[in-house]
This record gives C-alpha cells, sequence and structure tokens, in this order.
C-alpha cells in the first residue's frame, strides 16, 4: 500500500519534470526523452544536424540545414551509392568464385573416391 | 532558529557552546522572553535533588492519614523549563527529565503527574572535563542544537553597547515578549499549516540519505568504516556517517519547516538544507569528525547536490511511471538511476518483488539479485 502524500510528491516531482513518452508506440518499445517539455515547451530555433551525426547532439523538433550541408549529405549519400555497388558487383565475383569453388571440390572429391575405390564406378 | 523552534508544542532546544559564552544568558533571555517569571531553572552545576525536579512526599500526610501525597516540583509545574549545564546533571536527574520530554508526565512514589504544554531550554559544554555521557536518545529528544561562538571583535564593541544601555544586566532587564497563551495560540495555527508535497519529499529524502545503508549499518554490529568495505556505496553519504538519524529528525524538521511557512509566509527546498544544519548535529555520529558543523555543512552539500541530480535523472518521475504499470523501457531507466543512489534503490527493490510476483519480472533480471542487495524481511511489502 502506497501512502497519498508519497503519490502526491510524485506526481507533483513528475508535473515540474516531466517524462516524454511516446504514446504511439507504446507497449512494443518506448522512446522516453528526459527533456524538460515544460521549461522548453516549443523548440523554435533549429539544430544543426552535422553536429548531431557527429558530434552526438540532441536534435530539437525542426531539422534545418543550409545548402552546403545538403551538398555535403549529397555528397555523403553518393559516395554510399557508389560504395554499395561496388560491393555488390565484388559480392557477384565472390559468389560465382565460391560457386566454381564448388564445383571443383566435388570433381576432385569425384576423382580420388574413383582412384582410391574402382570398383565402386 | 532558536525562536522557529518554539512555535511548536513541547519544544526542546539544546545549546552548546565552550564556557563563558552566553549559552545561560541566552537560554534565560529566551525563557523569560516566552514566559515571564514562570520559568525555572535546574542547574547542573549545584546539587539537585529528585524533589527539586520531580516531586517530594508530603510527610504530613503520611504521617497523620497514611496517605502518600506527592508535591510535585516547580520545575515540573512551570511553563519554563530551563536546563543549566545539562552534561553535569546526575544520571538520576536525566532519567527523569528524559521521561519527562518522552511522555510529558513524570513519576514519583507511584504518582503520575501529566506535564502541561512547555518552552524546555538546555545548555551544556561538552569539552567540560566534569561531564557525564549522557545516552543519545536523551540527546535526540532536543529539537535543535544551537552552537554558540566566542564573539569576533565588532560584536564585542556591540555586546558592550547593550550591557551599558541595560545596566549591565541583560537577564533581568527582558521583558515577556509573549504570553504562553499567544504562544499556545500561534502553535495551534503552525500545527494547521499544509507543507507543499515536494517539501515533505525533500524533507523526508535528506532524513533517509543520512539513514540509509544497503547493508543496514542500523542493526549490523559492524559499523562504518568497516562495514563500507567493498560497499558500491562508499563515496556516497550514508559512507560518511556512522550512527544514522532517527525519525525525530524528521518529526523536528517537519515542525521547523511549518514555522518558517507560517513565519514568513513559505518555505523552500533551500530553507531545509539550513533548518538541518540545526536538527542533525546532535543526532547523529560520523565517522570522522573534526568540526561537527562544518562536517555537517559539506554532508548537505553533497546532498544539494544529489537532488539536483535526482531531478536532471528524472528518477522520481519514473517511479511514478512504474508504481502505475511496470514498463521494461522505463524500468531499464530506473535502474540506471537506482545504482547510483540507496534511497531510489530500496524503493525499485520493493517494487521489483512486486513484479516478481505478479510475473513480468524474473527473480534473476531483478537489481536485488544482479547486485546482490536485499531489503530486511520487515521492509519487504506484503503481499495483497
Amino acid at each position: 500500500m502506497v501512502s497519498e502524500k508519497y503519490r502526491r510528491f510524485l506526481e507533483s516531482e513528475t508535473h515540474k519534470n516531466p517524462l516524454k513518452i511516446e504514446s504511439s508506440i507504446k507497449k512494443e518499445h518506448l522512446t522516453i526523452s528526459w527533456a524538460n517539455v515544460k521549461e522548453r515547451p516549443v523548440q523554435t530555433g533549429s539544430s544543426d544536424i552535422i553536429d548531431s551525426i557527429y558530434l552526438g547532439k540532441d536534435m530539437q523538433e525542426t531539422v534545418i540545414m543550409d545548402r552546403r550541408v545538403a551538398a555535403t549529405l549529397q555528397d555523403h549519400l553518393r559516395e554510399l551509392e557508389e560504395e554499395n555497388t561496388r560491393i555488390r558487383r565484388r559480392i557477384k565475383i565472390m559468389k560465382v568464385l565460391i560457386g566454381a569453388f564448388v564445383v571443383i571440390v566435388a570433381l576432385m572429391s569425384l576423382i580420388l573416391l574413383r582412384i582410391n575405390f574402382p570398383r565402386i564406378g | 532558529m532558536m525562536v522557529l523552534n518554539q512555535l511548536h508544542p513541547r519544544s526542546t532546544t539544546l545549546i552548546r557552546a565552550p564556557r563563558g559564552v552566553g549559552k545561560s544568558t541566552l537560554m534565560l533571555l529566551m525563557l523569560r522572553g516566552v514566559c515571564g517569571d514562570d520559568h525555572v531553572v535546574v542547574s547542573g552545576a549545584s546539587e539537585v535533588k529528585r524533589g527539586e525536579v520531580v516531586g517530594r512526599l508530603h510527610i504530613p500526610s503520611l504521617e497523620k492519614e497514611g496517605i502518600e501525597r506527592v508535591l510535585w516540583a516547580a520545575f515540573t509545574k512551570s511553563k519554563g523549563k530551563g536546563l543549566d549545564e545539562v552534561n553535569r546533571l546526575n544520571p538520576y536527574t536525566t532519567a527523569n527529565i528524559h521521561h519527562l520530554m518522552q511522555f510529558g508526565e513524570v513519576w514519583a512514589y507511584g504518582n503520575r503527574e501529566k506535564v502541561e504544554d512547555y518552552v524546555l531550554v538546555a545548555n551544556e559544554n561538552p569539552t567540560d572535563a566534569t561531564s557525564f555521557v549522557h545516552p543519545p536518545p536523551f540527546y535526540d529528544r532536543f529539537d535543535i542544537c544551537i552552537f554558540l561562538k566566542s564573539l569576533t571583535l565588532s560584536e564585542k564593541f556591540q555586546l558592550q553597547e547593550l550591557l551599558d544601555k541595560y545596566d549591565w544586566n541583560l537577564v533581568e532587564s527582558m521583558p515577556q515578549v509573549l504570553s504562553f497563551e499567544q504562544i499556545e495560540e500561534a502553535r495551534k495555527e503552525v500545527a494547521q499549516v499544509e507543507l507543499d508535497p515536494t517539501l515533505i519529499g525533500n524533507l523526508n529524502l535528506l532524513v533517509r540519505d543520512f539513514q540509509a545503508c544497503i547493508r543496514e549499518k542500523e542493526e549490523s554490529e559492524i559499523k562504518p568504516p568497516t562495514l563500507c568495505e567493498g560497499c558500491h556505496f562508499i563515496r556516497d553519504i550514508c559512507g560518511a556517517i556512522r550512527e544514522p538519524l532517527s525519525e525525530r529528525a524528521t518529526v523536528a524538521l517537519m515542525h521547523l519547516a511549518k514555522a518558517t511557512k507560517w513565519l514568513y509566509g513559505k518555505c523552500e527546498p533551500e530553507d531545509l538544507f539550513r533548518i538541518a544544519l540545526w536538527v542533525l548535529p546532535h543526532r547523529l555520529t560520523l565517522v570522522r569528525t573534526r568540526n561537527i558543523l562544518n562536517d555537517l555543512q559539506d554532508l548537505l552539500e553533497r546532498e544539494r547536490i544529489k537532488t539536483e541530480d535526482r531531478n536532471m535523472r528524472r528518477q522520481w518521475p519514473l517511479l511514478n511511471e512504474l508504481l502505475k504499470e511496470f514498463d521494461r523501457s522505463i524500468y531499464k531507466l530506473a535502474r540506471d538511476a537506482a545504482v547510483e543512489d540507496v534511497a531510489f534503490a530500496e524503493e525499485l527493490i520493493k517494487l521489483e518483488e512486486r513484479w516478481v510476483r505478479e510475473g513480468p519480472l524474473k527473480q534473476d533480471e531483478t537489481l536485488s539479485t544482479q547486485m546482490g542487495w536485499r531489503l530486511s524481511i520487515y521492509r519487504r511489502p506484503r503481499p495483497e
């Protein structure tokens, strides 16, 4: 049994320092923010997305980026796409090589079996 | 602080100071200011008999009628009670006064006398060579402990001016500022004051932080610092306290917080830390004491930082959510906070026991199992 005054204390602390819980995905996986929504109810400023990517800083509600940042991101995305294509090509070659290797191993095994056990053939 | 402490029934104040600093004068000034001439002072420096503190047998009644009638001492009847040099009072007198402070009554020759509301002020010089060592529960019954120091240069001038003004007799010149009826009326009003839940929470947390020990030092035969060896919380406040506070500290803090709100219109958490400095020093024993007030101030500063840390971590909102229903994501955050905070860990462990019974949590997933922390059997919540 929990005292009523204790409950009131917890409630008043929650009111002063609220937790921001994403209710849409409740029960699956909660997203909890410790941001004090009462002290900073509306985030009118913008976040520097580069800071959030490289320095791990929290983003605000609105993220605005200038042309240079967008160009940098585009460049990064292009590089990633190229890297992706290059890796995909390598994977294809590797698949062919592995297939050929499996066939060679199978043939070698067959040859060795025939040499060691000629009666089987 | 001393005035605020008079605003609740059966108030008790202890003044500690070296000799000649004015502790007896301050005691008498307070008694005269509140009770006028209706005060009695028992001095440890003189020979105190039981009859002077509690009561004596009325011999004529016994001789003529064979009845044991008790003549109660003026000390028990007066509104103002003073104890001068309390550390020099003999243990028998101290035991009688202890009983008076505890139960509001006195006993003599099988008779009981209820003691009305009073103001009790005591003083002592603990470094006095002729001291008796009184038991800690006796000192625990004093609401606050005021420390006096010798006067600075400018204060000496101020005192001399005051002495000149009042013909070198401060005590005799002290008028009765309030009648005792007015004090009783104020005490009733103070008792009605409602405190903010946050303030009550901070007050209880302050006391709990000065009590809590994950290794149960209250019941342990081994005391800190030996008990703290290898403890996760060794750098916390609990590691600096040898004998923890009693619940009377909470009561005294509550009375003073209410009195502050009544007198000044508000009582902030910051006021609590100021009040605590006078409520705690005679109630606890530190592991290392160099200067009790400075050491206590350091501990209260650590407590202040801890409170801020708790707010930043949103500990109580997390606990509030968990009280409503178990949620693994919130529980994970609460666990992170609990490994840094004994008082919070205690509350979380209580909830864990409920969740283990109800099913959402397994015993081996709990903080108590993983950290090896267990609540005493009597602290565990009863199954509903």
